[in-house]
């Protein structure tokens, strides 16, 4: 009966001493600063979408192995050459990022890129015809301080952030 | 059909209790109790707010594009609903996986297994108040999730397996990425946890000896997963049916024989300690060799050959936008983090599914609410909702 | 001319000085502010996060607090229809003054060579803890007020603590005033000038310091509001600014439980500096304030019943101890014979 108090205590004095410990040792921070700090996503993440229409030879399998729904084949007038062909547009509102897409195609022509911001602020900005899926996504920065970071698994403090 | 309790005797000294889901500690699903001074008399989980039809939704979608589909079942345990589906989808084809796509396969559904026993200890922590042990599981997944990304691209939603073996390689240097999380998700559970939240008087004191739960009712009543082996049943799907690479591994099976709410937590405990070792083994053990199926490898198109033959990664083979298994029937069972996982399967030989069923083991373990909390005390109730780790949109799909 | 210093030398009057100013109404809310800034930001950083940051961003957001009470000043006050509508918006008024009440009679060292207190007493310690009962009282109303069954059940479990932890308070308190012979607190600190009582009585000190968390719902004792069952006890139905006086009353009353404390048990304003001695007194409950607030990151809370038992096995026991051990020092000669 004696023993089990004395031992309660020992374990009410730990718990309190190991928060004194991450009270006062120095910061470690999960969090993300964002938006002073922007996170530079790694090289194979799946991302929006970028057309590469000299590859392109418009068989469709892209948007028939859609699990969204959200690939359709238009057609596409060149302005150089007054030529026209059949290229996919990509309706993010769908979007699911799985990548299948850029599996799938035989020759290589859809590739991912490492931006997965798709926020706008008219809703039609969110399909991406022909034209701008060949230029590829952009970044705005949120603010003129942003800065990237890349972020590396630490042994002691899990997560660390680098700037770049 | 409306969820009411029968009519009781008392109803004058009795409160009828709706913990709906706009409550801190309900989740997304709804109870209804009734409340005797300090004692539930009578309680009743009132499930269906997180229903999507995924059942249904899979009959109209070809069989490559119900692997995101079945995937957002539960999406923590992405990897394992992943890889339920697929095993089902090659027996009907009639083909296995290379041996170091199973190997593959098995890395990442123990990395999926740690990550949804931590954040299991998540809600446990603040079922019962405490945030610190709210915010550090929740922190420590980070890394692990940051190692998931490198393997397939994405954070959650992974979409990695298909039939036949799996779409990406290991990236370089991945491995001593690995073992650094590793050792930092060891540290930390065997000290930290340990010091503030398991070995804390008051988390014992709300723990153990609450909620028991006995062998014969946990055998009777049909639970599955750590729930099953903290009432001293030692049943494991991946030793029973070994799937993947689970049976050239060495590991042990966690168990425990109180059968109360604290032996529950500490059965996950070792169940991470048992995935944390099964993945050094994983990494020191890859054997070399293609990661898809020879049967696909001769339908690769020229443009694509080359950079096969370099680095052994060429995506998804055209025949998968229009796939047409054979006729037939199939069921296949893996063990996700929270239980047992079963796959039924019914093809006629069309584009898309006649049938497909998933049996998930939160949907077995919602008896539990029933059986463990009539009866109990008021406050005893979200510390056996925490520790019995039931996931809503698992259970009604 | 004559005017301003008629003003100013009422102001300075001490029993006008402690109760609005130091360490009354001004000084309390100054300390709020700070604490609840400090109860976020200490959570935070054991959580390995920031906490506020934004609202003065050079500060590390010390000011976040004003701009919550702005939000709820803004926000709408609903009162349902079933409710009692008199006691339902009476009593958080009437639960924050009666919480203050006690400030009359705690004294707070010397200002400039002013004794501050505003009522002098004899039985002064008898006076703040009677005083110190009637919040509980308020609480329960607030939740009867409410209809709703969720208030119902937050307000029976604040009554059912409230038996449990006033009797060890009130032992406590008592055998200090049997070591030290005398129910004045200013007679008790000026006996604390060589030391302290927490050195000579610990079982005495442990008792307090437990009672007075589970008074004022601190982890791990956080039994009333536990926002993770009952929705938020009996505060659920509050909104707006009631939701802002509500939650200041339990750090109200954790203030000045911690004055009392740091008088009875710390040796209040000593070793006090000439002339300046009350900010020796802020630094101590300052410092308590704190530990009680870290408690947050580090405990769960307990079950309803096993806080009862806490309360009537061990507390209610170890102060029984207190007495007898205080009692065996005044037989043996006080404080300056043994």
């Amino acid at each position: 009966m004696v023993a089990k108090i004395i031992s309660n205590f020992y374990y009410h004095i730990r718990a309190i001493l190991t928060g004194l410990k991450y009270l006062f040792s120095p910061g470690i921070r999960i969090t993300l600063k964002y938006p002073d700090e922007l996170l530079l996503l790694p090289e194979n993440y799946r991302g929006m979408l970028k057309l590469n229409n000299d590859l392109c030879i418009s068989c469709g399998l892209c948007s028939q192995v859609c699990p969204a729904g959200a690939l359709s084949l238009k057609l596409f007038e060149y302005e150089q050459t007054k030529q026209v062909k059949r290229h996919p547009e990509v309706d993010y509102k769908r979007c699911i990022f799985c990548g299948f897409c850029v599996d799938i195609c035989p020759s290589k022509a859809l590739e991912l890129t490492r931006i997965h911001d798709a926020a706008f602020y008219v809703r039609d900005e969110l399909y991406y015809e022909v034209d701008r899926l060949i230029t590829g996504p952009k970044i705005d920065l949120p603010c003129k301080k942003s800065k990237y970071v890349v972020s590396e698994i630490d042994e002691v403090k899990g997560l660390v952030y680098r700037n770049v | 059909m409306k969820m009411v309790l029968p009519k009781s005797q008392n109803s004058e000294k009795e409160i009828e209790l709706f913990i709906g889901p706009q409550h801190p500690a309900s989740g997304h699903m709804r109870f209804i109790g009734r409340v005797d001074g300090d004692i539930f008399t009578k309680f009743i989980p009132d499930p269906g707010w997180v229903h999507r039809g995924i059942e249904k939704i899979a009959e109209n979608r070809k069989w490559i594009q119900i692997i995101p589909l079945v995937e957002r079942a539960a999406i923590l345990d992405a990897a394992n609903m992943n890889i339920g589906y697929v095993i089902a989808l090659e027996k009907l084809l009639d083909i296995e996986a290379p041996p170091r796509a199973q190997y593959l396969r098995t890395l990442l559904c123990e990395i999926n297994r740690i990550t949804s026993h931590l954040y299991g200890f998540g809600i446990a922590g603040i079922m019962i108040g405490s945030s610190t042990f709210y915010m550090w599981p929740f922190a420590d997944r980070e890394p692990l999730i940051d190692i998931a990304q490198l393997i397939t691209g994405s954070r959650l939603t992974y979409s990695y397996m298909i039939p036949g073996g799996v779409r990406r390689d290991l990236p370089q240097g991945f491995k001593e990425k690995a073992l650094k999380a590793l050792k930092y998700i060891e540290r930390r559970l065997n000290n930290d946890y340990f010091r503030l939240f398991f070995d804390n008087p008051v988390t014992k004191a709300r723990y153990k000896g609450v909620g028991v739960l006995k062998k014969d009712d946990a055998i009777k009543l049909g639970i599955v997963g750590p729930n099953l082996r903290a009432s001293n049943v030692k049943y494991d799907v991946r030793k029973v049916e070994p799937y993947a690479a689970y049976s050239e591994l060495e590991f042990d099976i966690a168990y425990r024989e109180e059968g109360d709410c604290y032996a529950r937590l500490m059965v996950r405990v070792e169940e991470i300690r048992q995935s944390i070792k099964i993945i050094r083994q994983i990494l020191n053990k890859m054997p070399q060799g293609p990661i898809i199926h020879k049967k696909y490898e001769r339908l690769i198109s020229l443009k694509k050959l080359e950079e096969y033959q370099k680095t052994g990664v060429f995506g998804l083979p055209a025949i998968f936008a229009t796939l047409r298994p054979p006729a037939g029937e199939v069921i296949s069972r893996v063990e996700a983090a929270r239980g047992e996982l079963i796959f039924h399967i019914i093809s006629t030989g069309d584009l898309r599914p006649y049938r497909l069923r998933m049996v998930t083991p939160s949907f077995r373990n919602m008896v539990l609410f029933r059986e463990l909390i009539s009866g109990a005390r008021v406050m005893d109730f979200p510390a056996i909702y925490g520790s019995i780790d039931y996931f809503p949109p698992e259970s009604d799909r | 001319m004559e005017i301003i210093n008629l003003i100013l030398s009422m102001l300075l009057h001490p029993s006008i000085f402690v109760p609005l100013i130091f360490p009354g109404l001004i000084t309390i809310l100054i300390v709020i502010i700070l604490l609840i800034w400090a109860e976020r930001k200490i959570a935070a950083k054991i959580q390995m996060r920031i906490g506020p940051l934004y609202v003065t961003r050079r500060l590390g957001g010390i000011l976040q607090l004003l701009a919550d009470l702005l939000r709820y000043m803004f926000a709408e006050l609903i009162i349902s229809k079933e409710s009692d509508k008199l006691m339902f918006i009476a009593s958080p008024i009437i639960a924050l003054t009666v919480t203050l009440l006690p400030l009359a009679v705690i004294p707070a060292g010397s200002l400039l060579g002013i004794e501050l207190v505003a009522l002098k007493t004899s039985i002064g310690l008898l006076a703040a803890l009677t005083l110190s009962s009637l919040t509980p009282i308020f609480i329960i109303v607030m939740g009867w007020a409410s209809n709703n069954k969720f208030a119902l059940i937050g307000s029976l479990r604040e009554g059912y603590l409230m038996i449990s932890y006033e009797v060890p308070m009130y032992l406590s308190a008592l055998s200090v005033a049997i070591l030290h012979g005398s129910l004045d607190i200013v007679n008790i600190v000026n006996n604390q000038q060589r030391i302290w009582t927490a050195l000579i009585n610990p079982f005495a000190a442990f008792s307090f310091f437990t009672s007075m968390i589970m008074s004022t719902s601190r982890f791990p004792f956080e039994i009333t509001e536990s926002d993770s069952e009952l929705v938020a006890g009996p505060y659920t139905e509050y909104s707006s600014i009631l939701y802002g006086l509500v939650m200041g009353v339990p750090y109200m009353r954790l203030y000045v439980f911690t004055l009392l404390f740091v008088n009875l048990f710390l040796g209040g304003w000593y070793p006090a500096i000439n002339g300046f001695s009350s900010i020796i007194l802020i630094l101590k409950v300052l410092v308590i304030l704190l530990f009680s607030v870290f408690l947050r990151s580090v405990y769960p809370r307990y079950r309803l019943d096993q806080a009862i038992r806490i309360g009537w096995h061990s507390l209610f026991v170890l102060s029984l101890i207190s007495i007898i051990l205080s009692l065996l020092i005044i037989g043996c000669g006080g404080i300056s014979g043994c």
